[in-house]
Parts: C-alpha cells; sequence; structure tokens
C-alpha cells in the first residue's frame, strides 16, 4: 500500500495530502454557508432552502470521498503511533463522521443533531488540518 | 430580486464548490513552488555525489 500511494503521488505523498486536506477545509467551510442557508438561518436571493441542502449533500460526498483517500494515505504511509494531536483529531473526525452519515442515512428524531455534527464535523477538519497541513504551511 | 430557476442555482451552486476547490489547489501548490520536493531532494542528492 505505501508504494502503491509513493507511485500515484510520485513521491510527493505530503504535498498530495496537504492539497487534498486544504481542499476539503474550504470545501467544509462553503458546506456551513450551504447548511446556513438550508436551515433558514441564511437568506440569500439567489439561492433556496432545497436547492442549497441538495447542493449541501452532492458536495459532503464528495468530501467523505476525499477524507477517506487522505486518511488511506495518511495512515498506510505514516501510521498512527507518532501521528499525537493530529492522529487523535483524525481518529474523532472520522468517527463524528460516520455518525453524521448514519444519522442523515437514518433520520428522523435523530436529524435534530445534525447542526451539532455538522458543527462538530468542521471544526475537527479545522484541528486535523491545523496539526498537519497548517504546521506543513507555516501556518500551524 | 426574483429567484433563478432551480437548475441554474443548483449548477451555481456547484460551480462555486469546484471554484473553491480549485482555487484551495492553486493557492496551495503556488505555496509550494514550482519545483516539487522530490524534484528537489533528488536534485540535491545528486550535487552531494
Amino acid at each position: 500500500m505505501e508504494d502503491l500511494i509513493e507511485e500515484l503521488t510520485r513521491g510527493n505523498v505530503t504535498e498530495v495530502k496537504v492539497v487534498l486536506a486544504t481542499v476539503v477545509l474550504a470545501l467544509a467551510i462553503y458546506q456551513l454557508l450551504l447548511a446556513a442557508v438550508a436551515y433558514g438561518w441564511l437568506r440569500l436571493p439567489f439561492l433556496e432552502a432545497g436547492t442549497a441542502s441538495w447542493t449541501h449533500r452532492a458536495s459532503g460526498d464528495a468530501i467523505v470521498v476525499l477524507t477517506i483517500l487522505v486518511a488511506t494515505a495518511c495512515l498506510s504511509y505514516y501510521g498512527f503511533e507518532e501521528g499525537g494531536a493530529h492522529a487523535l483529531f483524525g481518529t474523532i473526525l472520522l468517527g463524528v463522521l460516520a455518525l453524521k452519515v448514519f444519522v442523515v442515512r437514518v433520520g428522523g428524531r435523530l436529524s435534530r443533531l445534525l447542526p451539532l455534527l455538522g458543527v462538530s464535523v468542521l471544526a475537527l477538519f479545522g484541528l486535523t488540518w491545523w496539526t498537519s497541513a497548517g504546521d506543513f504551511l507555516g501556518v500551524g | 430580486m426574483r429567484r433563478p430557476r432551480q437548475s441554474l442555482q443548483m449548477l451555481g451552486s456547484l460551480l462555486a464548490a469546484l471554484a473553491i476547490a480549485a482555487l484551495a489547489i492553486a493557492v496551495v501548490t503556488a505555496h509550494f513552488g514550482p519545483t516539487s520536493t522530490a524534484k528537489l531532494e533528488a536534485r540535491e542528492e545528486r550535487l552531494e555525489k
């Protein structure tokens, strides 16, 4: 697996990981805006709540795929043991993200938890990025 | 202001997501510079030899 990742990234594992993680964080911030429109907390003259909700789902699917790719590269190439705070935040992030996807699928009364889960996922994306990509880019 | 058609809203919001992703890629790769770390390391190794 390690060789495959190195080959796919042409030896630039960290750089590719940093780029993908930054894309995920940027899209996660956009998700917050879309969720605010979808819940009616923010009213925009050019975007309806239903459409914002649809885009939130579509963009969220892309985020999940990218997150799994980054996590796979991270765990198989760097391992877990020496990850420190980054590994801890990353693990909690994957757990909360999985819980959010589960709540979205199940629906019902659990849906009330979605705003809290969404904000938690965004905060965890921020912390996970800050403790790895942020460090690498000199801003963490 | 009248809202655009739903299909246009969908397209616009998806294009906004793509633009955000492209901007993030551009900003980070600009930070790395034109040469990859692997190439820089290979060049350093060649110079050392």
